[in-house]
């Protein structure tokens, strides 16, 4: 039960990109594609829960004096990991993703998992938090590619869903479409919270 | 002489770190609130971007490519830039506490700023020498450091418009920053 | 008490050493596993886009040409020839033009009559939707059976002549880089390979 709660929260109360707001640059730069955005999003996830699983089996080894750098070893770890089996089995994906790859080291959601929960809680609790976390991230940069790839390019998946007529909104597709796209999917969110909250009142 | 300007040039207008890379978004949105704060992490970041570019370079050279373990690249860079950013660090503090204390609360956050990091591994990628790799690194730092300061500019002003609720805080800001992209934008058509 | 400080020192580092050099042993064991079939993807990938734009050869040797990737020849990044028996029927040649954001990696197939046979773009970062589009036929088979006489062109709009090509609709840097790169493909078989 409370281990369901764990994987819960990450998807939806604690929702690591929407109300935690960690992890933007990846959830803005390769959202340009629904592909590009599960590609990036399970890679994440992959590196979270390895690195989840790792530091709180090692939680009590490692030195509290040193956690930080020995964090960050692992998850380069994981992250280096990773980056060899998507070149060696999905080469068309590992260029798509390109620099953000490395990148996951310094994603901001994988050290604050690690630091705020990995390392205080048990392996099976750390598990199934950094699965949450990760699929809640892979939620997030699949609804936010969606937008931007629907009004971009007219296509969902590379499948046209418009007649040849439509005309995609092109800046939706380039860099300032990512902003635009977090700020209204955002804002949209808060006007259901207070709408809600409003309703209670 | 003309190739490092167009690099600089790229890296500060045509390619900004920020607004087009999406390079260093964290640091972007969370210490944007004052151009005052703005311009501190912008110094902060120019210091450890320029030596993580000098020092990752030759570690890649030197290190990584002469004992073919070209593999731990990811791992080596961060440790460099982690420790680069604790050296810089306790160095200020010793050598300029006026300056410790404009920058220090920022230092800390910049080894997870993932625009360090991206400069260090652009570098290789892109096949620079040490020369190009420093401008790149001035470049990006510059670009950083204007965009975040732009920004701040903007949001200082926000916060005294009378914004619809829902998008109060962060997605005015993020709209804000769509449209500074936009501006950007134009420059893609500068061409040498 | 100083003894002790020393000592916590020393176990801070030794388990930060044990972390790391686990951490490096997993990757050399992963590195070893992937290493072969990474290299093996890159090259059947090469081959097999040397093919795509170079059909009528069934194999391809490197040839060593004096100047690449310096001074005027400084897009190409390879050339190779392509033979069908002992005859050379064409060349493929890798050229690296500077598209909308970063160098565009494509190969150019030239046959021995000077006609592009072909071009395959094998790593761009073009912006998604809107530069891609070059990958797509529609855009990519204008160069077919181009003369490589004179240099090609890019026009906006209209109907292509001869020696045109129609760019992709707002991405018009794209289409330019890739007919220089055609061009500058062209420029190295005339100069160098033809003979």
């Amino acid at each position: 039960m409370s281990l369901m709660k764990e994987f819960n929260k990450g998807i939806i109360k604690d929702n690591p990109v929407f109300i935690q707001l960690l992890g933007m640059c990846p959830i803005l730069a390769v959202t340009t594609t629904v592909e590009n955005g599960i590609g990036m999003g399970l890679s994440a996830t992959a590196v979270l829960l390895g690195s989840n699983v790792v530091i709180s089996l090692l939680r009590k080894f490692i030195p509290s004096k040193v956690r930080i750098p020995a964090f960050i070893v692992i998850i380069a770890g994981f992250v280096t990991l990773i980056d060899m089996m998507l070149k060696a089995y999905f080469p068309e994906l590992s260029k798509s993703l390109g620099l953000f790859i490395p990148l996951i080291v310094v994603n901001c959601i994988i050290l604050a998992r690690a630091e705020a929960f990995a390392s205080k809680n048990s392996t099976t609790k750390s598990f199934f938090d950094g699965l949450g976390m990760g699929l809640g991230f892979t939620i997030a940069l699949v609804i936010l590619a969606g937008l931007r790839e629907v009004l971009g390019n007219g296509t969902f998946w590379g499948l046209p869903l418009f007649g040849a007529s439509f005309q995609p909104a092109l800046i939706m597709i380039l860099p300032p479409g990512a902003f635009l796209g977090l700020g209204i999917i955002l804002g949209i969110m808060n006007w259901f919270a207070q709408r809600r909250k409003g309703g209670e009142a | 002489m003309k190739e490092l300007i167009v690099i600089a040039l790229g890296a500060i207008l045509i390619e900004n770190f920020v607004l087009v890379k999406f390079l260093g978004i964290c640091p972007f949105l969370g210490v944007s609130r004052k151009v005052e704060t703005a311009l501190g992490m912008g110094m902060a970041v120019t210091f450890v971007m320029v030596l993580a570019s000098l020092i990752t370079w030759l570690v890649q050279t030197f290190i990584l490519e002469h004992f073919h373990i070209q593999y731990l690249q990811t791992i080596a860079f961060i440790l460099v830039i982690a420790a680069l950013v604790q050296f810089v660090e306790m160095f200020v503090q010793k050598a300029s506490p006026t300056l410790y204390q404009a920058l220090g609360v920022y230092l800390p956050l910049i080894t997870t700023n993932c625009a360090v990091l991206g400069v260090a591994l652009l570098n290789i990628q892109k096949e620079f020498n040490l020369i190009k790799s420093l401008v790149y690194g001035v470049g990006a730092a510059i670009g950083f450091t204007l965009a975040i300061v732009l920004f701040a500019g903007v949001r200082e002003r926000l916060e005294i418009a009378d914004i619809p609720k829902p998008l109060q805080g962060f997605p005015i800001a993020l709209i804000t920053a769509a449209l500074l992209s936009i501006a950007f934008l134009g420059f893609q058509g500068l061409k040498f | 008490m100083r003894k002790n400080e020393i000592l916590e020192i020393l176990k801070l580092g030794a388990v930060l050493c044990a972390i790391t050099f686990t951490v490096a042993l997993v990757l050399a064991v992963a590195n070893m596993s992937t290493e072969g079939r990474i290299a093996a993807l890159d090259a059947k990938a090469q081959d097999e886009a040397r093919k795509a734009v170079l059909p009528s050869a069934e194999v391809f040797e490197a040839v060593e040409v004096e100047g690449v990737g310096t001074g005027e020849y400084k897009m190409i990044d390879s050339v190779f020839a392509g033979k069908a028996g002992d005859d050379t029927v064409g060349y493929s040649i890798g050229v690296a033009p500077t598209g909308f954001s970063g160098a565009i990696d494509m190969i150019v197939g030239i046959d021995s009559e000077g006609k592009v046979t072909g071009i395959h773009i094998v790593n761009h970062q073009e912006t998604p939707g809107l530069g891609s589009k070059a990958l797509e036929p529609q855009f990519k088979d204008q160069y077919h059976e181009k003369s490589t006489a004179n240099p090609l062109t890019v026009i906006k709009s209209g109907t292509p002549k001869d020696n045109e090509i129609l760019s992709i609709s707002g991405a018009t840097v794209t289409s330019k880089a890739i007919t220089q790169g055609v061009n500058a493909a062209a420029k190295i078989y005339h100069e160098q390979l033809d003979k």
